[in-house]
């Protein structure tokens, strides 16, 4: 019978509450205008392990990962872009215990670069 | 869960895990499977499965190119396939390296896969990608990144982690593929070319050669090899874009050039050897240049002076060290010969010289330096043509060897290693010849398909000499004429670079190298001043001194700088305190670059969890993705006598 | 760096002091010496004034190449010439839609500038003599930058 060897390191780190993998998804609302360039910051207290978006995921800063807070970018030059309640991004986060996050809008617009001022709204995703 | 699993640390806690290397078999559907997963390189966390989930017996492959049936035994992998793209930009490249991870069994696996990248690669971007989403990884501290990986794994959702092991060496793992799923993982890296006598060199090195570790060492190279007779079908597609040139060719590989596209033949994809591509370019611009906002970042391409030929040159002792182990045996060991006997025909009467050869043992034909009589060098090349290679790689000893050889005031000494590299302890035997170096220099004549070129690379950066590649099918005249051609001509050393109004501060490599004849050097820094402008660089050949000025105001642009740069200045820092007691306030330091660039390295890892897809289960079965032995390496003579 | 003169190198043209490299390029430049012209119209028409040289038209002299003196006509001259020369490019470097500030919908309006072949030197953020996809990344990773 071969050795079974065990997750030693995992079960000595892994803190005695729970840590959990949630998603929160970014979603701008700009009221029936398509968008084509947002910018929002975001601040969290819980740790980013992933950012996934659309076609090539957002902009940010790899420096910000290490902070509380993210500035997260993108736009498009498509034909179509999209309308409404649009979902901008997602954060995957690992979370212990409670967190605080707030995402505040730095800039947005519709085709031809027409400012325009989207509602942010945060819903988390995923977790237990 | 956790109870469980503490209930199985109290059960299986006295039976110690070993420190013998596991032998496995995968994928065989034989009755009683057991998975272990080999250590890492530093890491103290060891990890396998609980109670061995059996594998159904194999279904029906999915995909008829996913597994391959030979003898009756059939090697399904996870690796399904490797896409690498490349942009060369003068003697810049950048890289984008997608691997597509599947799972071909019936239930859930994790998939590791160790693998080799150019030795100065700065790995800036990460991307894992689920059916349409793609999620970007994130640069952590090591350790915590391995904790979330593990955390992730253990709640069951897709996660994946990207480590450095040493400077070549990556692994990449990917948690909780479910059966027949895909996972792709996308890499992006940035790097230099080689570009000596108007030829550029691009490299894409596929396999980690099979490491001998000397015993005591503490680490191991992780990596798994096929048998003979067993073949994965992962195989790989490449395609580079060049920046102009002629004369494109690839001496170990069949391609195909249409335009400035080079691609692999269909029929040549088998990722066991470095794929080395050259052509020729004038190089017409030698800086290049990236403004942001926090200042600018440069590189500059140095090119010694033509009139370096024209120096003459002190007396020599050249010694020759000659790598006879099991790696070398066939092809390898054949080709150093003759490159070595190419070397003695050279030298000339006043030089002295030494060779020595080793493997498990180091053994020399004379207990010094000898002249380089007609007779003597007769003698040498009798010696030279009966070495014969087989067993162990104890390179410290050799080094230590060559280095304590008797020295004669007035003569320049010119060590010479002749090896593929294959070495565990690399990093170790670097530190150890820099620490003994004295006024010697030393060269290395990489000899294989897929040499260890991070070792290559180092000895010949500290020991401030130059490195000579060649691969099994060149011709050795070439290649013995290139490593001569440094040998016999006197370096320009002691640079000095004035950089004009370009405001330049943090330049590395520190220190700058020494140009030799052929052979060219890139430098990076930062800068804030208004742009290109003129270079003097200022030296000496021998005993004079030797100035040039370098045409610099025709600069291109790269957005590859930042990471170039971060990636040597770890380089630099890492250089100068391996071997010494490690310093906290350096270590510190390349973490701090490291995450302020968002790069991968010794102490930083890239990690990506998909929160959303939470797989049933338990974390499923390790199953580690084996490499081909490298063209022209015997598994005889190498894997086979580790187990 | 911008081989159009800026205000002052337009003023110091026709002042008469300016650098070799300012005289070179407005000789062989008509767009800058339609720019000096209007200047030596203006100036024959006001009196000397002190000059309050705006913070953004400062940043963008590249190295001090003499002391500030106050030139005649300098404040009604400032305000045509800004006029003239703020509509055809960005006041902040990488405000391409001439906000006030750098931020992502910059980098869109460059995108789509590109995507219409209006290109202007201008826009060459990265100074590597071209305006392409890379400025566009360039002014983005400005834009998420935390300070």
């Amino acid at each position: 019978m071969k050795l079974l060897i065990l997750v030693l390191t995992a079960l000595a780190l892994v803190p005695e509450q729970e840590t959990r993998f949630v998603a929160i998804d970014l979603y701008a609302d700009t009221g029936g205008r398509p968008l084509v360039a947002w910018q929002i910051e975001l601040e969290c207290n819980a740790k980013i392990v992933g950012v996934e978006g659309g076609e090539k995921p957002p902009y940010y800063d790899p420096a910000a990962l290490q902070g509380g807070r993210i500035i997260l970018a993108s736009f498009t030059t498509e034909p179509n872009p999209p309308a409404g309640r649009v979902l901008v991004a997602r954060v995957h986060l690992q979370e212990t215990g409670k967190t605080d996050y707030t995402a505040k809008l730095m800039a947005a617009a519709s085709p031809g670069g027409a400012r325009i001022e989207p509602r942010i709204e945060i819903v988390r995703a995923g977790g237990k | 869960m956790r109870r469980l699993l503490l209930a199985l640390v109290i059960v299986f806690a006295g039976c110690a895990p070993g420190t013998e290397m596991p032998t496995r078999e995968v994928g065989v559907a034989a009755p009683e499977q057991e998975w272990r997963h080999k250590p890492t390189l530093q890491d103290r966390e060891v990890i396998i499965i609980e109670a061995a989930p059996q594998l159904r017996p194999l279904d029906a492959p999915r995909g008829g190119s996913l597994v391959t049936q030979i003898e009756n035994k059939i090697v399904p992998l996870p690796l399904k396939h490797t896409d690498v793209k490349a942009q060369l930009s003068l003697y810049l490249s950048s890289v984008t390296l997608t691997q597509q991870y599947h799972n071909p069994y019936g239930s859930k696996i994790e998939a590791i896969y160790t693998f080799p990248l150019p030795d100065d690669a700065g790995v800036r971007d990460f991307i894992m990608q689920i059916g349409d989403r793609r999620i970007r990884g994130i640069v952590r501290e090591r350790e915590e990144a391995r904790r979330i990986y593990a955390e992730a794994r253990r709640q069951g959702h897709v996660a994946s982690l990207l480590t450095q092991d040493r400077p070549n060496i990556f692994t990449q793992a990917v948690a909780n593929i479910e059966p027949g799923k895909q996972i792709d993982v996308q890499i992006t890296y940035f790097h230099t070319l080689r570009y000596q006598d108007g030829i550029f060199e691009f490299v894409f090195p596929m396999v980690v050669g099979p490491r001998y570790t000397p015993p005591g060492f503490g680490g191991t190279v992780p990596v798994e090899y096929l048998p003979p007779g067993e073949i994965s079908a992962a195989d790989i597609a490449l395609e580079v874009t060049v920046d102009g040139g002629t004369e494109i060719l690839s001496p170990t590989h069949a391609i195909r050039v249409a335009g400035n596209k080079v691609t692999l033949s269909p029929n040549d994809r088998i990722p066991n050897r470095d794929f080395v591509l050259r052509y020729k370019l004038p190089m017409r611009a030698v800086l290049a240049t990236h403004r942001s906002e926090g200042g600018g970042y440069f590189t500059l391409m140095i090119q010694p002076p033509a009139t370096l030929v024209d120096v003459p040159r002190a007396p020599r002792e050249m010694i020759f060290v000659v790598d006879c182990s099991g790696s070398m045996s066939g092809q390898p060991i054949d080709v150093a010969k003759r490159a070595l006997v190419k070397c003695l025909h050279r030298l000339q009467p006043d030089d002295t010289f030494r060779v020595l050869r080793f493997s498990d043992h180091v053994s020399s034909m004379t207990e010094g330096a000898i002249a380089a009589t007609a007779e003597n060098v007769r003698r040498a090349i009798q010696y030279a043509e009966a070495l014969a290679a087989g067993g162990g790689t104890q390179m410290q000893e050799v080094v230590r060897v060559a280095l304590e050889t008797p020295a004669t005031p007035g003569r320049y000494r010119l060590v010479t290693f002749m090896t593929d590299g294959y070495i565990g302890n690399d990093r170790e035997v670097v530190a150890f010849a820099r620490e003994r170096l004295g006024s010697a220099r030393l060269f290395s004549f990489g000899v294989g398909s897929s040499v260890n070129r991070y070792l290559l690379e180092a000895l010949a950066r500290v020991g401030r000499g130059a490195s000579t590649f060649i691969t099994l099918d060149e011709s050795t005249e070439k290649a013995a004429d290139d490593l001569f051609r440094r040998l016999e001509n006197p370096a320009m050393t002691d640079l000095k670079i004035d950089w004009g109004t370009l405001g330049v501060a943090e330049v590395h490599p520190q220190p700058l190298p020494d140009l030799f004849v052929g052979r060219p050097i890139v430098v990076t820094g930062r800068f804030k001043g208004d742009g290109p402008s003129k270079i003097r660089v200022t030296g000496r050949a021998g005993d004079r001194p030797v100035e040039m000025e370098l045409n610099a105001e025709e600069a291109f642009h790269h957005t590859a700088l930042p990471t170039i740069w971060a990636r040597t200045k770890i380089a630099s820092l890492y250089d100068s305190m391996f071997g010494r007691t490690e310093s906290q306030e350096q270590l510190d330091e390349i973490r701090r670059v490291a995450l302020q660039f968002g790069i991968l390295s010794d102490y930083t890892a890239f990690v990506a969890v998909d929160s959303l897809s939470r797989t049933e289960g338990n974390f499923g079965t390790t199953v580690v993705q084996p490499a081909p032995v490298p063209a022209g390496v015997k598994y005889e003579t190498t894997v086979e006598k580790k187990k | 760096m911008d081989d159009h003169l800026d205000v002052l190198g337009l003023d110091a043209v026709r002042a008469g002091d300016a650098t070799p490299e300012q005289r070179a390029h407005a000789e062989q430049c008509a767009e800058c010496r339609a720019g000096v012209d209007a200047f030596h119209t203006l100036a024959a028409k006001l009196t000397p004034a002190p000059i309050d040289v705006p913070a953004d038209v400062r940043r963008r002299i590249l190295a001090p190449r003499r002391s500030w003196r106050p030139v005649a006509a300098a404040a009604a001259a400032l305000l045509v010439g800004a006029v003239a020369w703020f509509a055809l490019r960005p006041s902040i470097p990488g405000d391409v839609d001439r906000s006030g500030r750098v931020d992502i919908v910059d980098a869109y309006a460059l995108a789509v500038r590109i995507r219409s072949g209006q290109l202007d030197a201008a826009y060459d953020f990265n100074g590597d003599g071209k305006v392409d996809d890379q400025d566009v990344d360039e002014i983005a990773r400005r834009s998420v930058a935390l300070r």
